[in-house]
């Protein structure tokens, strides 16, 4: 899993989250769009693949710097390597055009970040699914 | 538009076609400062008109059955503001009939003014500045007009562009401000679960104020972010069948009602009222929210909804047996973050009636309650209804 997060601490309840859900699969993370596309199209500092490996599942926040969610998500979907990678949007916001454009790129979920821990964790162990 | 000069504008364009009478005329009026441009015939005429005019001044024998045509349409194709004036010197011992033909060719709304000949030099001289000066009025109805709609564009510019912002603003607060609660509520969650048991009890009471007032925070956002969103939507009003919409609300209601062990009866004779659907559910799901959380506790919600019509407007009543209303507080309650309650008596944040309020108005309609304290409450929508035959 590629966690695309700016928001420190939200990174750290993401993690905290995921121990607790016991996925086996690691979860990466990468705080802005720029280094998404560099980690998913791997140039340095992500080319070697056995370190950083490829994802197979995105996890998408909306507002960062440089690079926006849904710019991200446009560059996945206009890529050929990376066209078909599933994208769930983690926004703090369901702003309806965000949401509407996203769903025209294609994405396997919108989530707005639940603010308990329990609905976080919740939200997480739906993913090993 | 591209402004012709004054010059053009203001200028006299002549046809004469009897050589003595146009040079005749030329004279006159160049010597009255009227000076005209003579031009040969009506075709040369009407392709002169586009590049501006103040007044026509034509003989009547240049305007034959063949070349009418020309003038009429140049004429008609006037905009909207240009009444044009048109002079005409009528042919000597011409039948009235054939003149009477003669203005008639040149189309219903020319503005046409007949010269008898032989001619007085003092009344063509006051003709012609009476002409003027009514044309320069219309130029100024022109300029006044265009003034105006630049001005009405500037404005709505103006206003689109501060919607955006506001727009903006709503989704900075929705994101930017967000963001802290959820952290403040998430590690005081954390504290809670990783230190529980090494604080005292009033600590731990403590993190669970800040806790639950990061929540109720969070929701007030929330909510004044839906307020905004549903006051700014664009809507569309139609014909909506208010039974079937009835029901619709209903079904997306039942896990709430039947969880509040809710009773909810709905006496609707068929009929349609003019409003917009998305919001008029919005506008019923809070008021059927209301009916059943607002009631004395141990009392089973009892909710009534019927629909009656008045005059132009539809009622529709959403009774309840609840713990009912001051008739004191009836105006305060559509007010935005209004409670009659404390929080711990009956959740909420204030805002689901003024979103009614606010919904209905905007679809041309208006709500209100009817309520005594602790005699349940009945609250009312009234919408138009469409004209008959309009589905």
């Amino acid at each position: 899993m590629l966690l695309v997060e700016d928001d420190p601490n939200d990174v750290l309840f993401m993690r905290r989250a995921w121990k607790q859900a016991g996925h086996p699969a690691p979860l990466i993370v990468v705080e802005d769009g720029e280094k998404a596309v560099a980690y998913l199209s791997g140039a340095e500092p992500y080319s070697d693949r056995a370190q950083y490996p490829f994802p197979s599942h995105v996890l998408l926040d909306l507002k960062m710097p440089f690079l926006s969610g849904l710019e991200v998500l446009e560059w996945i979907r206009s890529t050929p390597e990376v066209k078909t990678l599933p994208v769930t949007i983690l926004s703090s916001s369901a702003e309806p055009g965000d949401v509407e454009r996203a769903r025209q790129l294609g994405i396997s979920d919108y989530i707005v970040k639940p603010s308990t821990l329990q609905e976080l964790l919740n939200v997480v162990k739906r993913f090993s699914e | 538009m591209i402004r012709q000069g004054r010059d053009l504008e203001e200028r006299t364009l002549l046809v004469a076609p009897r050589g003595r009478d146009r040079l005749l005329l030329a004279d006159v009026l160049g010597k009255a400062h009227y000076l005209p441009q003579i031009l040969g015939d009506l075709d040369d005429l009407s392709a002169e008109i586009g590049r501006g005019a103040g007044l026509l001044l034509l003989e009547e024998e240049a305007i034959t059955s063949e070349a009418a045509p020309a003038l009429f349409k140049a004429l008609a194709e006037q905009p909207a503001w240009s009444d044009l004036p048109v002079v005409i010197l009528t042919a000597p011992s011409r039948p009235e009939r054939q003149t009477r033909r003669m203005v008639r060719s040149l189309g219903g709304d020319a503005n046409v003014t007949l010269l008898e000949r032989p001619i007085r030099i003092l009344t063509l001289l006051q003709t012609v500045e009476s002409a003027l000066r009514a044309r320069r009025r219309q130029y100024e109805v022109r300029d006044f007009q265009e003034a105006l709609e630049l001005r009405v564009a500037e404005r709505t510019a103006q206003l689109e562009a501060t919607l955006k912002e506001m727009d903006a603003f709503s989704y900075t607060i929705a994101h930017d401000l967000r963001a802290p609660l959820r952290h403040l509520s998430r590690f005081s969650e954390v504290l809670e679960l990783e230190c529980g048991e090494s604080l005292s009890v009033a600590c731990a009471d403590y993190l669970r104020r800040i806790r639950s007032g990061a929540v109720r925070m969070d929701t007030l956002v929330v909510d004044l972010l839906h307020y905004s969103r549903l006051t700014r939507v664009e809507i569309s009003i139609r014909p909506v069948d208010v039974v079937a919409l009835v029901s619709r609300v209903l079904r997306h209601m039942e896990t709430d009602l039947r969880e509040r062990k809710a009773v909810v009866t709905a006496e609707l004779p068929p009929g349609f009222v003019l409003a917009d659907p998305v919001l008029l559910s919005q506008a019923l799901t809070n008021l059927l929210s209301n009916a059943v959380k607002f009631v004395a506790p141990g009392t089973a919600p009892s909710v009534r909804i019927r629909k009656e019509d008045r005059g132009p407007w539809t009622r529709i009543w959403v009774e309840d047996n609840g713990i009912g209303i001051d008739p004191r507080h009836h105006a305060r309650i559509f007010e935005v973050f209004e409670r009659l309650h404390s929080s711990k008596a009956y959740t909420g944040t204030g805002i689901g009636l003024s979103i009614v309020r606010r919904v209905v108005e905007r679809q041309g309609g208006r709500a209100g309650v009817e309520s005594q304290a602790g005699a349940g409450s009945r609250f009312w929508i009234d919408l138009r209804r469409p004209e008959p035959g309009a589905r």
